[in-house]
């Protein structure tokens, strides 16, 4: 369990990495693609802003322009009219030449001589190209007057700022996001209130904004523009969306890695079987062969007794006649012994294993005993054995494939020893370390233990515990430790368990492949 | 040759192994004494017996081979002829380095291994009595005078008796007379037996 659960976290913990950059992308793409939209709004507005401005001026001067020069009569002129044109116009005046200002055109912030010094500045300019001052802004409700000086008369205009910009040609007419004010010197008139508090998401972004001078001499504002981008309004379908279509990716991948692990585990398992059944028909053999070979040895060796015997005395007693039948039987005795050597003999150099026949080289048992238990993963879980690697060792000198045999015959004995225990927990412990010149590795289990009197046995060919068990495994992985310059011990341990240890010579102290002497 | 018949030390873990095998050498008169266990083997048996060894590889406990290295460790001149079920080169090459007179495969015909026991019973023999021949020729030349000494070493590196009385300031008679009494001591009548029995003996005087 430890295994797979590090396994899971691991691709957890990458989904989420995977997600969160991808969902920091698209954020940051939506809010570039949105920063665009708003400057081209921004660019709009400008533009809006500018035709109306240049509007009226051309508006004022027209009026300069119609109107008849003097006369009390002009008082009800073609500027009392203008109002009703133009929406964004809140009165116009006009004053001649030696009289004060309508009562109207005095309004806060706009006093006469506001309008006075105006009206200068405006008769300052040359005649032609005049064009019209501004005056009495009044922030509070976004208004200002424009005065323009002609040859007799003067004009005003009280412009309300909000209206400016022509209804249908607004960019923002139904956003409450955006704050759009139009500034001069340090006076600001809000067009646009906005949001209400400017609140930084996260840091993500300061939001958008456009400081743009409106293109009117007469009217020099700063077209000064903002809209705060807060995590209100990401695209949260897309997030959402992305989340999904990541999850699913992201089990899909592990789903298709999961099992590809496990073929790969299965394939590893049957061919680490294959030369299970190579290695363990050799050493059936070899064990065959052993058990067959004394009995052989004894029965020649006695049938020669026996046919020397007979012939010392035929020869002393000249009792040749007697003799020469059970002789005759013990010839073809001793004959048929030897053939049966030679069977056993010939089967023994059929199936003997090629000695390293990939050659000694660097192994890290470490590697392999982790390896090992990962391959063993499902049968721990269902056991439900804890299975640790414990300890460090420098790499040993032997063939990969032998010392992952004999790993692999300890690990599921054990694993097979724990299965009949009934103590809990059930715990497989493997640790590395150094002897001398050697590299050990245990494999220790807290399983029922081997009997005292099993114990010597254990490595004796066709000896077993089991039932059905053949005896040949720890044989087998004895032969092949010896093979390799190393050896296979085992110890109870106190009060229950076991523990083999193989001991493998060290890469680095073997130097050329030489032998230390033992 | 020694009163006794030689004794061979039988070494192996099958009992009917070791049974058949004693059979068979006490078929040409060897006395056999069989051993199941190696350790009792080699705690137990005569070190001073005349004979061989016939030894398995394959035993629990203790293999052949580590057998051989403590006999050896432990100064043993027994001649050892090595068993084995399944020799390999190796097992063979370690064997021989060992100091094992020889290797036999089992099973074995009686001809190979009587003939390889009396081989190594004849060698033990023969590196015995050497050995008593060369300890009584020791004893014998320790009785020479350094005079005598002196001439025979003369004598060995085959000087004539005038050149030996040049080289030593002595006349040819008094050196004659030398010769008598030393080939008297050392048991010998002519100059063969005395080069042959000796020059060893003097050289190894003469190098320290």
């Amino acid at each position: 369990m430890p295994w797979t659960s590090r396994i899971d976290r691991r691709w957890l913990l990458g989904w989420l990495i995977v997600c969160a950059l991808g969902a920091a992308l698209i954020v940051r793409v939506d809010i570039a693609m949105r920063r665009a939209d708003f400057q081209a709004e921004a660019r709009q507005a400008h533009r809006v802003l500018s035709q109306a401005a240049a509007r009226l001026d051309a508006v004022l001067a027209t009026v300069a322009l119609l109107a008849p020069p003097g006369g009390e009569e002009a008082a009800d002129g073609a500027e009392q009219r203008l109002p009703a044109l133009y929406p964004q116009l809140l009165a116009a005046w006009r004053r001649d030449a030696g009289q004060p200002w309508p009562e109207g055109a005095l309004v806060p912030g706009a006093g006469p001589q506001e309008l006075d010094q105006a009206e200068l500045r405006s008769r300052a300019q040359p005649a032609t190209g005049r064009h019209p001052v501004l005056a009495g802004l009044d922030p509070a409700r976004a208004q200002y007057t424009l005065v323009l000086a002609d040859h007799g008369a003067s004009f005003a205009l009280r412009v309300d700022a909000r209206r400016l910009a022509p209804a249908g040609e607004w960019p923002w007419a139904n956003s409450t996001t955006v704050r759009a004010t139009l500034g001069v010197g340090s006076q600001t008139l809000v067009l646009d209130a906005g949001a209400p508090a400017p609140e930084r998401p996260f840091g993500v972004t300061d939001g958008f904004e456009a400081r743009l001078p409106l293109a009117s001499q007469s009217q020099p504002f700063v077209l000064h523009v903002q809209r705060f981008v807060g995590p209100a309004e990401w695209p949260w379908p897309v997030l959402g969306a992305w989340t999904l279509l990541s999850a699913l990716l992201a089990w899909a991948a592990w789903r298709w890695h999961a099992s590809r692990r496990e073929r790969e585990r299965v394939a590893a398992l049957a061919r680490m079987a294959q030369v299970s059944r190579l290695n363990t028909l050799g050493e059936l053999a070899a064990g065959v062969a052993h058990e067959l070979n004394q009995p052989l040895t004894a029965m020649l060796a006695g049938t020669q007794a026996a046919l020397r015997v007979l012939r010392d005395e035929a020869d002393a007693d000249g009792a040749v006649a007697d003799a020469r039948p059970a002789m005759a039987a013990l010839d073809l005795a001793a004959a048929q012994a030897r053939r049966a050597a030679d069977v056993v003999a010939r089967l023994r150099r059929l199936v003997q294993p090629q000695p390293a026949a990939t050659g000694a080289q660097p192994v890290d048992l470490g590697a392999v005993a982790r390896r090992l238990l990962d391959l063993l993963e499902p049968e721990l879980a269902r056991l439900d054995i804890v299975a640790v690697v414990e300890g460090d060792a420098p790499p040993a000198l032997g063939d990969p494939v032998a010392a992952e045999q004999i790993l692999h015959n300890l690990l599921t004995n054990a694993l097979q020893a724990l299965e009949g225990s009934v103590r809990e927990p059930r715990h497989l412990t493997v640790r590395l370390g150094t002897r001398e010149t050697r590299v050990a590795c245990e494999v220790r289990d807290n399983g029922p233990g081997v009997a005292p009197a099993d114990l010597p046995r254990l490595f004796e060919p066709f000896f077993t515990t089991r039932p059905g068990g053949l005896g040949l495994g720890l044989p087998l992985c004895q032969s092949l430790a010896l093979a390799m310059d190393g050896r296979l011990e085992v110890q109870a341990i106190e009060p229950h368990g076991t523990t083999f240890t193989l001991e493998l010579p060290l890469a680095a102290a073997a130097g050329g492949g030489d032998t230390p002497p033992r | 040759m020694n009163p006794v018949s030689p004794l061979i030390h039988l070494v192996d873990d099958d009992a009917a192994v070791r049974e058949a095998l004693a059979l068979l050498l006490g078929t040409v008169g060897l006395r056999v004494q069989a051993w199941g266990d190696p350790r009792q083997f080699l705690d137990g048996f005569d070190r001073r017996s005349i004979g061989a060894i016939v030894l398995d590889v394959r035993m629990p406990g203790l293999s052949g081979l580590t057998v051989i290295d403590l006999l050896r460790e432990q100064g043993s001149d027994l001649p050892v002829v090595v068993l084995t079920g399944h020799g390999t080169v190796e097992m063979c090459r370690r064997a021989f380095k060992s100091g094992a007179a020889e290797f036999l495969e089992k099973p074995i015909d009686d001809e190979r291994l009587l003939e390889a026991v009396h081989n190594a019973v004849r060698t033990h023999v023969l590196s015995r009595e050497r050995e008593a021949a060369g300890r009584e020729a020791r004893e014998r030349y320790a009785t020479l005078s350094p005079r005598e000494r002196e001439v025979l070493a003369l004598v060995v590196e085959g000087l004539t008796n005038k050149e030996v009385g040049r080289s030593l300031g002595m006349s040819p008679r008094t050196v004659e007379t030398h010769r008598a009494n030393l080939s008297h001591k050392l048991q010998v009548s002519t100059l063969a037996q005395l080069i042959r029995g000796y020059a060893a003996l003097v050289d190894e005087d003469r190098a320290p």
